[in-house]
């Protein structure tokens, strides 16, 4: 519960759905294999989503033609990604993205 | 030509989203600003919708593969929901100077406990 309390609050602030903080804490924590912890990571960031999605947009910060097209995009990748995940060597990818997130956050903070 | 951008951004979120059971935003939000100049708070809200669309589609395909654990869903999603809401209303009462440093602030913890992440290893401190 706490897990929540923290991927929820963290999403809901930064706008991000919080599986980057769910997944390593339900395999840490709650001994829920890499697969298992990313299939259910999703299903806990929908609902988290849904509800932080409302209060922007009732405060009009949501342009919803960008929502339907990176929400376009996004339903086919998400697909692709579910069905590839059985195959692929998690940790090497998530370095990757460790690379890329350390990066870009340097972008944002000298900008 | 954003409309174009945004569909690519979404398509990659949606892949990394699927294999690292992510919602997309660490990609969708700073492409938004630094790409196509969006405000902080705007492209929050927008990442957080589209990425509703996203997780259901995700989980549904992760569902019948079998690696959605519902007890946990179960145990986690109301104290998550609640601290969601809680979150973004605080996120309305920051410049979105301050936000955009608190985001990347986030995402160079997040980055740097991503680096040391290793095979099977679940817990890995950053301090």
């Amino acid at each position: 519960m706490a897990t929540g309390a923290v991927a929820g609050l963290v999403a809901g602030f930064l706008g991000i759905g919080g599986g980057i903080i769910l997944v390593p804490m339900m395999v840490a924590l709650l001994g829920l294999s890499e697969y298992k912890a990313h299939g259910t990571s999703l299903a806990i960031i929908a609902p988290i989503s849904i509800i932080g999605a409302t209060v922007y947009a009732v405060r009009g910060d949501i342009n919803w033609t960008f929502v339907t097209a990176i929400g376009a995009g996004s339903i086919f990748g998400v697909i692709a990604g579910a069905k590839l995940m059985m195959k692929m060597p998690g940790f090497r990818l998530r370095q990757l993205f460790g690379l890329y997130t350390i990066a870009i956050a340097t972008l944002l903070l000298l900008r | 030509m954003d409309i174009l951008i945004a569909v690519a951004l979404g398509s990659a979120a949606g892949l990394l989203s699927g294999v690292l059971g992510i919602g997309g935003g660490t990609i969708t939000i700073p492409v938004m600003v630094l790409v196509l100049n969006l405000e902080q708070h705007e492209a929050q809200g927008i990442a957080l919708a589209a990425m509703f669309l996203t997780a259901l589609v995700g989980s549904y395909t992760h569902y019948r593969q079998g690696n959605v654990k519902m007890g946990t869903v179960f145990l986690i999603a109301p104290s998550a929901i609640a601290f969601s809401y809680l979150g973004a209303w605080a996120a309305g009462k920051v410049t979105p100077e301050w936000l955009t440093r608190a985001f990347a602030i986030a995402l160079l913890l997040i980055g740097i406990r991503m680096l040391f992440f290793k095979r099977g290893d679940g817990v890995v401190s950053t301090n």
